[in-house]
């Protein structure tokens, strides 16, 4: 697992985000159009397919960054 | 974190048309969605909303749906908060539309009880019992396996 193809799935997962639109650092709430708890629900998703961990919501939403999501997948799979 | 507590019921009393029609028919934060609310309403048909025996439900056109209405208390005089609709077929729940109160949807004043998250739950417990395989997400067609719980908290 590295931080870049974790970008491009989470570019993946929500309709709305442009491919190569975020960077580790993008503020997800902020840059994504239209970003609601469905598009939550689809990172939610994909980040249990693709990387075989349930994140619950209420930890996902402490996380601001894409960067702060990706470090949440790392701690739980270790 | 502690959250509200939330009711959720399957039958909604007569006196809750005005909010659901509302929350259901003209919510401004589904505009985003509009065009995959449409491909929803060419495959299911239109939604109505039928009133039997003092009680209302949601109803499309061409399918039998089940409604679970979220509310802010038990009390008879409790305020809608949202409600969802579902579906099984084939092995899955097909969440077929999800509208929650503004205040309560992302950037709303209450934001923070998580309702989405909540409904789409419930829903999973639900199908759970009946043995489904997953849940798919509504307007995006994305699945959700079944043994995936969503959110920590206790109803």
């Amino acid at each position: 697992m590295n931080i870049e193809e974790f970008i491009k799935n989470f570019e993946s997962a929500v309709e709305s985000a442009e491919p190569g639109s975020l960077a580790s650092d993008s503020e997800f709430r902020v840059v994504i159009p239209g970003w609601d708890s469905l598009a939550a629900l689809s990172v939610l998703a994909m980040i249990d397919a693709e990387y075989d961990v349930t994140i619950k919501a209420n930890d996902f939403i402490a996380c601001d960054k894409i960067s702060d999501v990706y470090n949440l997948i790392s701690r739980l799979k270790q | 974190m502690s959250y509200h507590t939330i009711a959720f019921k399957n039958k909604l009393s007569a006196l809750h048309r005005k909010e659901l029609e509302r929350i259901f028919f003209f919510n401004l934060n589904q505009s985003f969605h509009l065009d995959k609310i449409q491909q929803t309403i060419e495959s299911d048909g239109l939604i109505s909303i039928i009133e039997e025996k003092d009680y209302l439900k949601l109803q499309f056109e061409n399918n039998e749906t089940e409604s679970l209405f979220a509310l802010d208390s038990e009390k008879s005089d409790a305020a809608l908060l949202g409600v969802i609709c579902y579906k099984f077929f084939n092995d899955k729940c097909h969440i077929l539309h999800i509208a929650v109160d503004p205040d309560c949807a992302t950037k709303g004043h209450f934001e923070s009880e998580l309702l989405t998250f909540r409904l789409v739950e419930k829903v999973r417990k639900i199908a759970s019992d009946k043995r489904v395989e997953s849940i798919i997400l509504p307007y995006t067609g994305k699945e959700i396996k079944i043994k995936q719980k969503i959110i920590d908290i206790l109803e």
